[in-house]
């Protein structure tokens, strides 16, 4: 019988290494040369899109160019040596920046929509969230994210680590 | 200047301290995040010759509520020469977004924001361009009337679209409205009044005569009363039966306006929502919209047909039994009227944790559900994988929860309830201690009967109490309610009609797009200047990638939505001009979601004229090559499909929309994607059937399959909104642009399976 083929056979994702991808910095962004089949090309800025977001920072980033087309997949950004996993991470950083809270002050719930009062790393943020219970996001059972009427993102990436308080006045929407 | 944001005098000084005057910037624009993304204030100012960015804080000194000052702390300023300004525009990221530029060749960040800073951000690209690009911008007013911002108190309303501030919303106004809309149901809700106060009337008298009446009337000697004995009895069985009589009729009456209170406001909103344009659905969730007709109308109704009288009926007993307590001894009375609201309080703080525990436990009930649901939808997909043990797994978990919810209630209730009544117990022990001792005594006159009243009207008490407690809640849920009732009811639909619209004799069907610009959400461009003409009768074809913005044309020719910029021409008419009835009679359209009402097949296709005849279902049904597997259902034409029915095949549903397309007998024609769910087979018979059907009517044709288009009489391509090609399928060819590519590569990939067009 024939030995059936795998999957990674049948389709070949692109990995970038640091033989054919060269990333540097340019005007504050992430820049990349890359060499495809001996010829060097310089595709200007990239954009970084992390594929799984919510379980791994560093692996599987897709490497878009100004049109989005996908230019290779980064398998471990690590790879790249220190400096450039620095670039990567601050691009990164960039992208999928989100508040982080750390203390839930009050909630108000009227007509329909949820006003806000909480405490990220720099201090006090008011926010409105519609729909409160569709606006939470769990990403596991210990980490979620709050969506509001803006479309802006707030994290609370343990409600075990919440105070007693703050939990409460969550607890009802979860 | 343009001032897209706020500009102060605090921020006129921080542009003059890096040398510039107020005077030379012409846009200005702030954010709220600095360059490495934090909370910050970032202004940003474009002069002729420059563009200056300053980072920093806003600094308040002096007391809240007087004169204050305002000071902008400089952490970081960047000047950029506008000539080498490039490409400048706005990157929305995650949670975040940037401003960014091509400036000399580099790429570089300007500035960046939270995205509730992103509107001002468009906006400011829009004018920016002004004098970077040195071109002219046309001020368009829209673009500053921000409607985000409540005129009143200055405070962003929670939803732009619906446009109420909590906090100033006029609530005496609000009120007085709530009232206006329960005069409709003034008869029933009297009516209903009346019943509660015989009812709280007679529920007075019977502690009464059962106690005070019997004990120091009937059996004291020294009473004229004395002995009565059958007298008292009789009338405490008369008041027992008039009440239940009085309960009854109430009952009877309720129940029979109940219906019709609920029917009226559900047809209220529902008609309300009908009215309103679809871009009112768009910005809301149609799950929300559902919950609204069905809860918003039963709370309003539960809240006037029975909270109000009820409410009515309970102070009004509260104040009979009151002034009732202070006539037979003031003394005790005065002491009860301190000693029971103060218990009742208690007793309420404890149902306040009851109410959060239900909470709970109705989350996760619906956990719970969406579990089980999801799962038996996907019953198929879980046997498929055998994931039958992850799925119990998973509703395991889900029902736990639920257990631990249901129980912690359970407890509570078996804890709090007897908690709780044995604290309204004491009240009433203390009532009884004191009105003793007062007995015992003889102080103030007080006899033994009428303490036993005394005690009867504080046990009736209790009731009110708690129903004076539950109201609250009651009433904030039925503001809520009717807020959003109004909030339907005062919705403008952004499509209107013209009052008095052009009628057209005869719609020949010449389609014309003037410079027709169009964006569902302010400063995203969908649709950016297209113009095309289609003769009548003749047929077009509009080829572009997913998202460039093809069925968005077909929307504004539907006049689903209006143009923003540009005009749509039928017959030399701006559609604006034309009354609703008479576009929508005249376009027809097939597209790519297809939505069946629940009803037979029948009715589906009649959807488009009610009264068309058999033979015109069933030619409809040949054309669309519907009829060929409608037949061959047991129930024919007549089988009920659409939510718990007949599941019908995705190219099935498609066929039977188009059939009702094709019923509409339209002067236009709109197919967007019409036959893109269907098999090559189905979609080359319908194909020929459709080109009959277009001949001699105007058909705009959207395809993906460009195969589908090849007999169009003209093409036009999108991309990215803008029309870089238009013409006919030989030219474009030559001209070797977009479409040649398209083309070519669609070409390609059906040789490679083996399929020659």
């Amino acid at each position: 019988m024939e030995e059936k083929t795998k999957i990674s056979e049948i389709i070949k994702i692109e990995y970038l290494t640091p033989s054919d991808a060269e990333f540097s910095e340019n005007g504050g962004m992430i820049t990349m040369k890359l060499t495809k089949d001996g010829e060097t090309k310089d595709v200007g800025r990239v954009f970084l899109h992390r594929c799984f977001p919510h379980e791994t920072e560093d692996g599987f980033i897709s490497v878009l160019d100004r049109d989005g087309n996908e230019l290779g997949l980064i398998r471990d950004a690590g790879d790249f040596g220190e400096e450039v996993k620095a670039l990567i991470e601050r691009e990164l950083g960039r992208r999928y920046r989100v508040f982080i809270i750390k203390k839930i002050k009050s909630v108000n719930e009227k007509y329909g929509y949820s006003y806000w009062k909480a405490e990220d790393e720099s201090g006090e943020l008011e926010f409105t969230v519609q729909d409160t219970y569709r606006s939470i996001t769990k990403i596991d059972d210990d980490r979620i994210y709050i969506s509001d009427i803006d479309g802006n993102r707030y994290e609370i990436p343990s409600l075990s680590a919440l105070d007693r308080k703050s939990f409460k006045r969550i607890e009802l929407f979860l | 200047m343009i001032q897209i944001s706020k500009f102060g005098g605090h921020i006129a000084r921080a542009f003059e301290s890096v040398g510039v005057a107020a005077g030379d910037i012409e846009v200005f624009c702030a954010t709220d995040l600095d360059s490495s993304f934090m909370r910050a204030d970032t202004l940003i100012a474009v002069t002729a010759e420059k563009t200056y960015v300053l980072e920093g804080v806003v600094t308040v000194s002096g007391r809240p509520g007087r004169e204050v000052t305002k000071e902008f702390a400089i952490k970081a300023s960047h000047e950029y020469d506008n000539d080498k300004i490039k490409d400048l525009a706005v990157e929305e990221l995650v949670s975040t977004a940037m401003l960014t530029c091509s400036f000399d060749g580099e790429p570089k960040i300007i500035a960046c924001m939270t995205k509730n800073s992103l509107r001002d951000a468009r906006i400011f690209v829009k004018y920016a361009a002004g004098p970077i690009e040195k071109k002219e911008v046309k001020i368009d007013d829209e673009d500053f009337k921000d409607e985000r911002f409540c005129p009143k108190c200055g405070r962003r309303y929670p939803d732009p679209e619906r446009k109420i501030c909590p906090r100033c919303m006029e609530k005496s106004k609000f009120y007085k409205r709530l009232f206006e809309f329960s005069k409709a149901y003034k008869k029933q809700m009297l009516t209903v009044l009346i019943c509660l106060a015989a009812l709280s009337a007679l529920g007075v008298i019977a502690p009464y005569v059962s106690t005070s009446f019997f004990y120091d009337k009937v059996l004291t000697p020294e009473s004229k009363w004395y002995g009565q004995l059958l007298f008292v009895l009789a009338l405490v069985v008369l008041l027992k039966l008039a009440s239940l009589l009085v309960n009854a009729v109430t009952g009877i009456i309720s129940a029979r306006v109940s219906g019709k209170v609920t029917y009226d406001l559900k047809k209220t909103i529902f008609s309300s929502i009908e009215r309103l344009s679809l871009s009112f659905f768009t910005a809301r969730q149609t799950g929300g919209l559902m919950n609204q007709i069905n809860n918003d109308s039963n709370t309003i109704y539960w809240f006037f047909c029975m909270g109000v009288p009820a409410f009515l009926k309970n102070s009004v007993q509260m104040i009979a039994v009151f002034v009732i307590m202070f006539i037979m001894d003031p003394v005790l009375a005065a002491f009860s009227a301190v000693i029971i609201p103060l218990f009742a309080y208690i007793v309420y703080r404890i149902f306040k944790k009851m109410t959060s525990l239900h909470a709970k436990t109705y989350a996760s009930s619906r956990a719970l559900n969406s579990a089980l649901s999801d799962n038996l939808a996907g019953f198929r997909v879980v046997k498929a994988f055998s994931r039958e043990k992850e799925e119990t797994a998973r509703f395991d978990r889900a029902s736990y929860r639920l257990a631990r919810d249901s129980r912690n209630v359970t407890f509570f209730n078996n804890t709090a309830f007897p908690f709780a009544s044995f604290i309204m117990f004491l009240s009433n022990i203390i009532v009884w201690g004191v009105g003793g001792w007062m007995v015992i005594t003889g102080k103030s006159g007080m006899t033994y009967g009428t303490l036993m009243a005394f005690l009867a009207y504080v046990a009736l008490m209790n009731e009110p109490m708690y129903m004076l407690v539950d109201m609250v809640y009651w009433f904030s849920d039925c503001t809520n309610a009717a807020q959003r009732l109004f909030e339907i009811a005062d919705a403008e639909p952004d499509v209107r009609e013209r009052e008095d619209p052009v009628r057209l004799t005869e719609m020949k069907g010449h389609v014309e797009f003037k410079d027709v610009e169009f964006s569902y959400i302010k400063g995203k461009k969908v649709i950016d200047g297209v113009s095309f003409e289609v003769d009548a009768g003749r047929c077009i074809g509009i080829v572009g990638h997913s998202g460039a913005g093809k069925s968005t044309i077909a929307n504004l020719l539907m006049r689903l939505y209006d143009t923003d910029a540009g005009q749509i021409l039928i017959d030399g008419v701006n559609i604006k001009d034309l009354s609703f009835d008479e576009l929508r009679k005249n376009i027809g359209i097939v597209s790519q979601e297809t939505y069946l009402f629940v009803g037979t097949i029948a009715e589906n296709i009649r959807y488009a004229r009610s009264d068309a005849t058999f033979e015109d279902v069933v030619a409809a049904a040949k054309i669309a090559g519907a009829h060929e597997f409608i037949v061959k259902l047991p129930d024919g034409y007549d089988t009920k499909i659409g939510f718990g029915y007949k599941d019908l095949s995705g190219g099935e549903k498609q066929r039977i929309s188009i059939a009702r397309a094709v019923l509409l007998d339209p002067k236009i024609l709109i197919l967007d994607e019409a036959t893109a769910a269907m098999d090559t087979q189905t979609e080359r018979k319908i194909q020929h059937a459709l080109r009959l059907l277009s001949k001699g009517r105007t058909t705009i044709m959207i395809a993906h399959r460009l195969s589908t288009l090849r007999d169009a009489d003209k093409l036009i391509v999108l991309e990215n909104g803008k029309m870089p090609e238009s013409g006919t399928h030989d030219e474009l060819i030559h001209k070797k642009g977009i479409y040649y590519d398209l083309y070519r590569l669609q070409l390609e990939a059906l040789k490679n399976i083996g399929v020659e067009e």
